[in-house]
């Protein structure tokens, strides 16, 4: 029983409903880097701003015939839908540079979306997907060894996608209830769609790594930062950060990732001969 | 109870996984593989299972896993040392493990499936059987097309796949991390990889685009870039920053000693700089 419902919890990620015939939007003509994360679920996320608004999170999807952007995003970002559910973004921007104005759009939320923003799963919240009638545009390279896309405009008109009508549209076969199951698990078990975040604090030290040292030393400290109003110096060898001892910058870097602004720090270091504690607490910056 | 609810949600998303062995091809050399576009946008590749077919898949960005549906299943040998079972959600028969899958001329050996008969690509397929002349069976996702850089151009159909080491995490086991993370209560942090050497802020009902530098350090990466106090900075390394989580998540791809361009606005005008953060924090 349980596999069956897990393979049918992922096969809701499958496959946005399709639509009726949209038109293509317009291209220009240069090579962009487009950043993407990819999710838990696996699923290529890139940012856009619609209008000027957002910035909106999209799945990346060859499955989707169009473009679908949530109601509410749609709503911030002035897209009225037409009375078929259409609507056309004067201005979809692309995270990387890549502009299409005129861009039509399915003003609708896949259940897919429900689920996974119910869940927390992607991290951020989903407003929607990058589909066919957007995607066909470019010559797109994606590679997860890299963390950026690259997307060539092609200079052709790509066909509207035809639309199957209402019976096969709405072919789910009941799928669409995993979207609503997933979203209430979600919410009863807490799940927030994105999660809270924190920036790490600030120290002021650049840390380099000696040939054949067993400790990282101290390259410089930034005037006015905390660790240079603390007293550390260049040349200050690091034995132990917060009472652990490291080896390394990394490991330094590593013991550092949870370190908020204005947290406590203990750098044991050796100067010369001496061994000394200092003491100081992290500022903002980065 | 809340601890109760989330283990029921996780029960109803678990299977058990085998560990996946990934194996990356000898020689990384380009395969076009052609595809065919449907009247629909969806794109469609030629696939062989275990060396039977070729069958007609649709290859999906979105798709987490791979699926193939029962009829494909059964010709390839998938289906030999799995139960029946008694009740069946879209003759789901669970996750396998296919010895080779085969899109166009590009193959990858032990890659997990999911059988299953999918509403929507039954229905797809159905809508399309006699104008492609043939059913469409399943979709060809994530665990496959992830061990390849991969190049769509709608315009040539073509999808050229080169293998790049890349080994696809297992989506369940990361399903699963995530779940607990989005049910934690501890806020996550946000660490820059490198040191930059500056102090962004960004009112709360400041919503224009980019954060504002309050501060740059004397002697740091930020300074010699000639980044200055009260630029508005727009975007770093061609990420937008227009929150400092943003910003902090942008820092968090940029390596010491990788030399990456930061868009500022100053007096009206929009500078690109070129900035090379330190091994630091």
């Amino acid at each position: 029983m349980k596999p069956l419902w897990s393979s049918a919890a992922l096969a809701v990620l499958c496959l946005a409903p399709w639509a009726r015939a949209a038109e293509p939007p317009k291209p220009e003509a240069k090579s962009f880097e487009v950043p993407y994360r990819l999710t838990a679920f696996k699923h290529i996320v890139v940012r856009a701003k619609i209008n000027g608004k957002g910035p909106f999170n999209f799945i990346l999807d060859t499955g989707a015939p169009a473009l679908f952007i949530a109601p509410e995003a749609a709503k911030k970002a002035g897209v009225e839908p037409d009375a078929k559910g259409w609507g056309v973004c004067d201005r979809l921007e692309i995270e990387g540079g890549v502009v299409l104005p005129k861009a039509k759009g399915r003003i609708e939320k896949p259940f897919q979306l429900e689920g996974i923003n119910g869940l927390g799963l992607a991290g951020v919240e989903l407003h929607g997907m990058i589909g066919y009638n957007v995607l066909a545009r470019y010559r797109m390279e994606i590679d997860f060894t890299k963390n950026k896309m690259v997307w060539t405009p092609l200079d052709w008109e790509p066909k509207s996608p035809v639309g199957l009508g209402e019976s096969v549209r709405g072919a789910t076969g009941g799928l669409e209830v995993m979207g609503t199951i997933m979203k209430y698990l979600g919410a009863l078990a807490g799940a927030k769609t994105e999660p809270d975040y924190t920036l790490r604090g600030f120290l002021g030290v650049e840390l380099f790594d000696k040939e054949d040292a067993e400790y990282p030393e101290v390259k410089s400290v930034l005037a006015g930062g905390p660790a240079a109003k603390a007293g550390l110096k260049a040349g200050d060898e690091v034995t132990h950060f917060q009472g652990r001892s490291v080896q390394n910058a990394d490991d330094v870097r590593r013991f550092a990732l949870k370190l908020k602004a204005d947290d406590p720090v203990k750098l044991t270091v050796r100067r010369g001969k001496e061994t000394m504690e200092i003491h100081f607490k992290t500022g903002e910056g980065l | 109870m809340k601890r109760l609810l989330f283990a029921l949600a996780l029960a109803c998303l678990t299977t058990p996984v085998r560990a996946e062995t990934p194996k990356t091809e000898a020689a990384p050399k380009p395969v076009v593989v052609p595809f065919e576009l449907l009247p629909t946008g969806h794109v469609a590749v030629m696939v062989k299972v275990n060396g039977e077919g070729p069958y007609r898949l649709i290859l999906d960005t979105g798709a987490p896993i791979t699926l193939i549906d029962n009829r494909v299943a059964e010709a390839a040998g998938l289906l030999k040392d799995v139960p029946e079972p008694l009740f069946s959600l879209f003759g789901s028969r669970g996750e396998v493990k296919v010895a080779e899958l085969q899109v166009g001329e590009q193959s990858v050996k032990n890659v997990t499936a999911i059988v299953m008969d999918h509403p929507t690509v039954q229905a797809l397929s159905q809508a399309l059987e006699k104008k492609l002349g043939g059913p469409i069976d399943g979709i060809v996702g994530f665990p496959f097309f992830a061990r390849f850089k991969m190049t769509l151009d709608y315009r040539a159909r073509t999808a050229t796949l080169t293998a790049n080491g890349f080994k696809p995490p297992d989506v369940m086991k990361d399903m699963m991390a995530a779940m607990m993370e989005a049910a934690s209560d501890e806020p996550k942090v946000l660490a820059p990889a490198a040191q930059w050497g500056m102090v962004a802020e960004k009112a709360a009902d400041d919503s224009d685009a980019g954060v504002t530098i309050k501060d740059v350090l004397a002697g740091s990466p930020a300074a010699v870039a000639q980044l200055k106090a009260g630029d508005r900075l727009l975007t770093l390394d061609g990420r937008w920053t227009d929150s400092l989580v943003d910003l902090y998540t942008a820092a968090g791809y940029v390596k010491p000693g990788e030399t990456v361009a930061v868009v500022v606005k100053r007096d009206g005008k929009e500078l690109t700089l070129k900035v090379k953060p330190a091994s630091g924090l």
